[in-house]
């Protein structure tokens, strides 16, 4: 019996050890092609204007890039924290082992924040195109904008 | 040889900060376009240093360095973001749309 569990404790590092190499190999090859830019990120922070030639970074994308990098380094921080309390006890609660963390209310609202501002502004964005203003305008004036104010020479 | 939950931690740190440079360098060298980050659009179609966008940045970094330090101090949970900085945050994104909508529309009926 004692030897049929350190077999069975064998074979479950070795799965882990195992997945952890399949799932290292993955971000490694991630990493690389980001790297070496077959994963092209070069509108990442940008916006699409009409104008397909010019495209201008956006403070939206930037925003939400910072907040998905502080939130996931917060996330592991905290997870990290649970599996050290765990590993410190001497003996081992199974059946109250610590769950993922639940994400507060307030984060949530930063980010529905964020994301509504994202929306009004391109609304606004939009609104300005159809009335002939802003960067619609600007390509309406160069009689290029479908939709906006025609053309009044100049 | 470490242990697996050793390995797990060291893996998803390195992989983190690997993709935080490598954006965060991508970003400096140009790779990623950060062009017209802080310049807003007039109605006429040129672009200015918009300080609507300038306020949004301080006020995204702050926040985000803000949280970060809340979460090394106490690491156990997921630290709730006080109302007070949410509020900030809250007006510093529409200061951001005022002025976005103004340069939009404004200048227009202005002239």
């Amino acid at each position: 019996m004692s030897n049929y569990s350190s077999a069975l404790v064998f074979l479950e590092s070795l799965a882990g050890y195992l997945i952890c190499i399949v799932v290292a190999l993955f971000a490694l090859l991630v990493l690389w092609r980001i790297f070496d830019r077959t994963i092209d990120l070069k509108f990442l922070l940008s916006e699409k204007d009409k104008d397909s030639e010019r495209a201008v970074a956006s403070m939206s994308r930037f925003q939400l890039l910072i907040f998905i990098f502080v939130i996931a380094f917060s996330f592991f921080l905290v997870v990290i924290s649970n599996i050290k309390i765990v590993q410190r006890q001497t003996k081992v609660d199974y059946n109250n082992l610590p769950e993922l963390p639940d994400v507060p209310r307030g984060v949530l609202e930063l980010l529905g924040i964020s994301a509504s501002s994202y929306a009004v502004s391109k609304a606004i964005q939009h609104g300005a195109g159809k009335s002939g203003n802003g960067d619609g305008g600007a390509e309406a004036r160069a009689g290029g904008a479908p939709g906006g104010r025609p053309p009044e020479g100049d | 040889m470490p242990e697996v939950t050793q390995l797990i931690v060291w893996e998803a740190l390195i992989f983190l900060f690997a993709l935080f440079g490598i954006v965060v360098i991508q970003i400096l060298t140009g790779a990623i376009n950060a062009r017209g980050l802080l310049e807003g659009t007039t109605s006429g179609g040129t672009r200015f240093k918009s300080t609507g966008r300038v306020q949004l940045l301080i006020a995204t970094i702050v926040t985000a360095v803000q949280y970060l330090s809340q979460v090394v101090d106490n690491s156990q949970k997921f630290p709730d973001i006080p109302q007070n900085w949410l509020l900030l945050f809250g007006s510093s994104q529409v200061i951001y749309l005022g002025s976005k909508f103004h340069a939009l529309y404004g200048k227009d009926s202005d002239s």
